[in-house]
């Protein structure tokens, strides 16, 4: 019975959808370099999302996945395929039982899945025998067994398998400028989920966490891992921003900026605190908190100011052009 | 009978000596002092229990501590309803069939042990047809007879001779999934079309015919459980091991079906058997657990 087991190296430190594909990537030789630069690339390091009572879902509900995922994968040039959608559908076990089929010919091939478990996730192997794959979720080295019959079934009402092929290379120039673009679209839409008008994006996403964290009755895990995925997403950002310093004067600028904002994160990080083996934000620093948030907010609004200074002065075809289908991905 | 629940409870605060009164029942089950004391009035005249108001605590307490409330008694009439609904849960063949037969042995304790016919049944806001249909189709449906139906719908009307299957519940209407004559496919048949209906006294054959897979609108598909072949040491009785579901046995070696990994694990870590043949990453991780555990004992040696 054929079996394949890639033992990748998956560990959650960013986004878990980053964490995943860094790991399928460096492994099958995609991507070289730190894991911010992809996050930076993928445009992922700059989404932000927040669900008004800071449930912890808000970190990985930043839009439809197939939207926010594809062009990210478009600008690394790398060839992906992927299938995605609520199992509650009549037609779920047709596209699972598919699935099957590609994710194993992946494997086959040694490349990784990225699979939502929840969260991200990747499958780095499988067992014909006993019809089961193993899935990594980054935290732990044990994997999840999950059998073929089980491939999306999870809690939640979406299943998401994400496969990757070859690559092009695009110049770096051009990758990092679309990935500014990208940064900006996510800055500038209040809601990236709608008709929920319960999570907000970019910009917003701020006024949803001081303003959940001034009425109080908020989810306090989610508070933290929101706070904790902010902080180490504009850690990614500086460090992406400082390794393009010197392509555009106004590069340099945000990048100043994303320094100085870097310089709050300490803080932020301050006003949450561990009792009895689980971490909340300290109700006693929390006037404070929202002042770091908020000037926080500024110093990111004048960055992406930046950025669209850089953007306006090149074309952009991908959004000034409207295909004759209309704007949104046919469905 | 519904004030039963807050006489209990009085009865309870009286035998806790908290001397209760009729605010702090008016208050606990948000009800009006005046319908609270008329629960007290009720208890005393018509439970008889000995009640007396003690000043000094502005509350009630028993005279008589041999004192218990009567227990609870259904009348006749409450039994035929009772026993009516156990029937009609005890037919219920939708999906969570399971559940609600378990709803039907609850009410049927509360049957009267006489029999059931000869009894007139209380008019509930249901069609009767309606009953009638579901009815027979249950029969014909765990008889596995087919049967004759007048149906209508917006074709018209025809006559039909069909194989029912099992009910199904979609789009907030009834239907029954039956097999015809000719069609390989199963059909739906809306339960308010089928106008009249009687039982064949032959059935047709459906070998071949394709299985019904209902898909629940709106709802996601059941996980499968995982399953692992064992042998054990001595036969067991009864389908589960140990609250384990046993899917099939040949001699000792049994498929046991379970959904959390780490409860089963612990299972096996404590219960007897003689030998785990599948699944291989089962095998692993009882392997790598048993590793951890030895290697804990050996550091606090």
């Amino acid at each position: 019975m054929p079996s394949g087991r890639l033992h990748l190296d998956m560990k959650r430190e960013s986004k878990s959808y980053i964490d995943s594909l860094y790991a399928v990537l460096t492994a099958a030789g995609l991507f070289e370099g730190p894991k911010y630069r992809l996050s930076g690339l993928t445009g992922m390091a700059f989404k932000f999302t927040v669900h008004e009572r800071l449930l912890p879902l808000s970190v990985s509900a930043y839009g439809e996945w197939i939207n926010e995922h594809k062009p990210g994968m478009d600008n690394l040039g790398i060839y992906t395929v992927l299938d995605a959608g609520r199992t509650r559908h009549p037609t779920f076990r047709h596209y699972q039982q598919d699935a099957i089929k590609w994710v194993k010919d992946s494997i086959d091939k040694g490349i990784g899945i990225i699979y939502w478990i929840p969260e991200f996730g990747v499958i780095d192997g499988y067992d014909e025998e006993d019809r089961v794959f193993f899935v990594k979720d980054g935290w732990s080295e044990e994997p999840h067994i999950v059998l073929y019959d089980n491939l999306g079934l999870n809690f939640t009402e979406f299943w998401y398998c994400q496969a990757v092929g070859g690559k092009v290379d695009i110049p770096r120039e051009l990758m990092i400028l679309e990935s500014l673009r990208l940064a900006i679209y996510d800055w500038d839409t209040p809601y990236k989920t709608l008709p929920n008008t319960d999570i907000a994006s970019g910009k917003l996403a701020y006024d949803f966490l001081i303003q959940a964290l001034q009425q109080g009755g908020y989810d306090e895990g989610g508070a933290v891992y929101i706070l904790d995925s902010y902080c180490y997403s504009r850690e990614e950002i500086y460090s992406y921003l400082q390794e393009a310093r010197g392509l555009w004067p106004e590069i340099d600028e945000a990048s100043r900026l994303y320094e100085q904002l870097n310089g709050l994160l300490p803080m932020i990080r301050n006003a949450m605190i561990r009792t009895n083996d689980s971490r909340h934000v300290d109700h006693s620093q929390a006037d404070a908190l929202m002042g770091y948030i908020a000037a926080a907010k500024q110093l990111e609004d004048q960055a992406v100011n930046e950025f669209r200074q850089i953007s306006s002065r090149y074309p952009d075809p991908r959004r000034s052009i409207v295909p004759r289908w209309g704007i949104h991905t046919p469905k | 009978m519904s004030n039963m629940h807050r006489i209990g409870w009085f009865d309870q605060q009286v035998r806790a000596g908290q001397y209760p009164n009729s605010s702090l029942l008016a208050k606990h089950f948000e009800i009006s002092k005046r319908q609270a004391a008329r629960d007290i009035e009720y208890m005393e005249m018509s439970l008889r229990a000995p009640l007396k108001y003690v000043a000094k605590h502005r509350g009630y307490c028993y005279e008589d501590e041999a004192f218990v409330l009567p227990h609870l008694y259904l009348s006749e009439e409450e039994q035929k309803i009772l026993k009516y609904l156990a029937l009609r849960y005890r037919n219920y063949n939708y999906d969570n069939a399971e559940s609600v037969k378990r709803v039907a042995d609850l009410l049927s304790r509360f049957e009267a042990a006489d029999n059931f016919d000869g009894i007139k049944l209380p008019i509930f806001d249901a069609s009767p047809r309606a009953i009638q249909v579901m009815e027979l189709l249950s029969e014909a449906i765990t008889g596995q007879k087919s049967v004759h139906l007048l149906y209508k719908d917006e074709e018209g009307e025809r006559q039909l001779h069909v194989r029912p299957i099992r009910f199904v519940s979609r789009y907030h209407a009834d239907y029954v999934a039956v097999y015809s004559e000719v069609d390989v496919r199963p059909v739906l048949l809306r339960l308010d079309g089928i106008l009249q209906l009687s039982i064949a006294d032959a059935a047709f054959e459906c070998e071949g015919r394709e299985a019904f897979n209902h898909v629940e609108q709106g709802s996601k598909p059941a996980r499968a459980p995982y399953l692992a072949k064992i042998r054990l040491s001595s036969p067991l009785g009864g389908n589960s091991w140990r609250g384990f579901t046993i899917q099939a046995r040949e001699e000792l070696v049994c498929t046991v079906a379970f959904y959390d990994t780490d409860s089963f694990l612990q299972h096996l870590l404590v219960a007897e058997w003689e030998e785990l043949i599948a699944p291989s990453w089962l095998k692993h991780k009882l392997h790598s657990k048993c590793k951890q555990i030895e290697q804990r004992l050996n550091e606090t040696r």
